[in-house]
């Protein structure tokens, strides 16, 4: 008997498992069996579809980069501060990437376990994950933070600092390092919220993290005169805040996951497993983390002054990051629907999701095209007052730029192949832009353009992955042809 | 009484599979083995040939189903994806125990024993076999020569090993995980299923 009362009340669960990019629209915990989402895949119109998974997908992605931006956004403003504030705030943005690498190591890579035990209706298993992984994100935080602070000079140099920017760039990263912890146990956490059901509780955190943080910013540098370190205090602070909330939510004894005693203790094979599904996107955060490493160094050695490139570099890429961030959600709203219809066999529906994503994440990345070429110089002064930046970034922006009508499409189809299973076409595309093309470009166009190099290589990799991907989806679509002939 | 249900894991030539089919052909019920794929296909709409390509296999979307991630710096945004073998394999552990609520069965593979740990009335059975007899029955069954069956072997138990060590949290083999584990290289494949059927008789009281 209680065999089958379990399983009621997992069905329940996957409900709402299985509806987690449309919860804020439609609050659907009716009991109705899991099957019923799968098969509004395969029938309902492939438009209306889209529109249902990708819109609360944008919605957080566009929280989550402008999540990134009110931090510069506002020290931006702060009276007096120049180009350098800005260049040392930028020289911390792949700080916080490898802090996120770490995080992610351990965040993701537990919340992949625990749904994999959930869906076994495995609650053992699972609350010990739960628990090891909230070990492990303290431990983890702890000794990314203790090992940052020992060298915390040395690595903001070698980050892309100099003797100017260090000041600020180090003011910023010590606060953000004693709230590390905090930190990654806040994006843990919101991971398992997410694996363990509450995809909407998940979601309402990232929005409550998002808008206190917006509050708390201008509060502490303009309110209480704190600067530079005023805005990494309201980050700590906001992710403080809604800890405590998130807390709240897994310490509801009648939870079939809660935060408990006799859980916390790391054990072997947990710890295995949470770190060898972790490593991915541990290794990818790392790639990120290195590339904007050598774009700094670039920037740093080829211009006469660095200071003012790597700050222009800071604007111009959080500019871009928006418009990828929105295609992103898109593409998440595009996945399940790709994914059943594909393992359904409607291969014309998986077409019409595809080719409707791609339209789509053009028109995104050409208004994002069309806001860089035209309007840069008013984009650039949400990050900065200071006109010899605004200029830079605004140069910047136009050759960044350039060619970036195309990254929608060769995102779009990038995690399409994904979403069809093919991983390894799916791994090859992204690190082609981000990676394989980029960094050689990097390395070697500087010697004969000097700082130009550098802003080149980018654009120039984005149209290489492109055209490479047009090819994979142009032989992806003949496979299919010649298997419906046979 | 409920409906009962054997499980039965095996390694790579130990026989397994014969033995589970005239185990079911004397106690007279079901065999699924990989007709398990067809019956997740048919309750979830997704091609079995999709279900094929994760069948007792290592994982590999892991690393692909974490790519929606990258680039998104702040957030672990997971999407979702009904081709990630952590679905697939949920589907199909939804099928393994609709069939067990519903029938007596054997069920061969697929983590079974731990999908099915809270059933009521199952029995849960390893089949080993000697090194030599597994590679001559593969070298038979596949039309291998020698050194090609012996590493055929070896890469089976080692892929059968990390897709069971993967999803279930018992260890594959390990005789504490299983109620009956038996080398059927001692009595022969008829000698084991005779065997197996007095414990199943026993052990049920039929």
């Amino acid at each position: 008997m209680q065999y089958i009362l379990c399983k009621r009340r997992i069905v329940y669960t996957k409900v709402y498992l299985f509806c987690c990019h449309r919860t804020i629209f439609t609050n659907f915990m009716s009991n109705t069996t899991i099957k019923k989402v799968p098969t509004e895949l395969g029938t309902e119109k492939v438009g209306r579809l889209l529109m249902q998974y990708a819109i609360p997908a944008i919605i957080a992605q566009i929280a989550a980069s402008l999540y990134n931006m009110i931090d510069s956004a506002f020290i931006g403003h702060i009276p007096n501060v120049g180009a350098d504030a800005i260049s040392g705030l930028a020289t911390t943005f792949p700080f916080m990437n490898l802090s996120v690498a770490f995080g992610a190591m351990v965040g993701v890579g537990g919340a992949t376990q625990l749904s994999v035990r959930l869906g076994q209706r495995d609650y053992d298993s699972a609350k010990n994950i739960l628990g090891n992984l909230v070990t492990l994100n303290v431990l983890v935080g702890l000794i990314f933070a203790a090992v940052s602070f020992a060298f915390l000079d040395d690595i903001l140099i070698f980050f892309g600092a100099s003797e100017n920017t260090l000041p600020y760039a180090r003011d910023y990263m010590e606060v953000i390092l004693l709230g590390n912890v905090v930190t990654h146990l806040y994006f843990g956490i919101n991971a398992t919220l997410r694996a363990a059901g509450h995809p909407q509780q998940a979601m309402y955190a990232t929005i409550l993290t998002v808008v206190m943080n917006f509050v708390l910013t201008p509060l502490l540098i303009f309110v209480f005169g704190m600067g530079i370190r005023g805005a990494a205090l309201a980050t700590i602070l906001a992710q403080c805040i809604t800890l405590v909330w998130q807390a709240k939510i897994l310490s509801n004894p009648n939870e079939l996951l809660h935060l408990q005693r006799g859980i916390y203790k790391l054990k072997g094979h947990i710890v295995k497993g949470i770190l060898s599904i972790g490593m991915s996107p541990f290794l990818i955060n790392t790639a990120a983390c290195m590339v904007v490493i050598i774009i700094n160094k670039g920037l740093r050695n080829n211009s006469d002054n660095g200071d003012l490139s790597i700050a222009a570099y800071g604007i111009s890429n959080r500019m871009q990051f928006i418009f990828v961030m929105i295609v992103l959600g898109l593409t998440q709203g595009m996945q399940p629907i790709v994914g059943y219809n594909y393992g359904a066999k409607h291969l014309d529906r998986v077409k019409k999701a595809l080719v409707q994503t791609i339209l789509w994440a053009t028109l995104v990345t050409t208004v994002g095209f069309a806001v860089c070429e035209f309007i840069p110089g008013v984009v650039s002064r949400i990050f900065t007052t200071e006109p010899a930046l605004i200029e830079k970034a605004s140069w910047a922006m136009r050759v960044m730029s350039v060619f970036m009508p195309v990254i929608g499409f060769q995102i779009v189809t990038t995690n399409f192949f994904q979403s069809i299973g093919k991983v390894n076409k799916s791994i090859f595309l992204s690190l082609t832009r981000q990676v394989l093309m980029l960094i050689p470009l990097l390395l070697i166009l500087p010697h004969y353009l000097d700082e130009r190099g550098v802003w080149y290589s980018m654009p120039i990799s984005d149209m290489v992955a492109a055209m490479l991907t047009v090819i994979m989806l142009i032989v992806q679509f003949r496979e299919w042809k010649r298997e419906k002939t046979i | 009484m409920n409906n009962f249900v054997i499980t039965i894991g095996r390694q790579l030539g130990s026989g397994g599979k014969e033995i589970a089919e005239m185990l079911a052909k004397e106690l007279g019920i079901k065999l699924y083995d990989k007709t398990l794929l067809q019956e997740a296909s048919r309750e979830s709409g997704i091609d079995a040939t999709v279900f094929e390509m994760a069948d007792e296999r290592e994982s590999s979307s892991v690393f692909g189903s974490l790519f929606s991630i990258h680039g998104s710096i702040s957030e672990y945004m997971l999407g979702e994806s009904y081709l990630d073998s952590n679905k697939l394999f949920e589907i199909q552990s939804e099928a393994i125990r609709n069939i067990a609520d519903n029938e007596n069965c054997i069920i061969v593979g697929r983590c079974a024993e731990y999908v099915l740990r809270d059933h009521p009335a199952m029995v849960s059975i390893f089949i080993t076999a000697d090194h030599n007899d597994r590679v001559n029955r593969i070298m038979r069954s596949e039309g291998l020569a020698h050194e090609a069956a012996a590493e055929f072997v070896e890469k089976g138990d080692k892929k059968r090993r990390s897709y069971h060590d993967y999803y279930a949290t018992t260890h594959w083999g390990e005789a504490r995980c299983y109620d009956v584990c038996v080398n059927s290289s001692r009595l022969g494949l008829d000698g084991t299923v005779a065997f197996l059927k007095q414990f199943v008789k026993t052990h049920f009281g039929i």
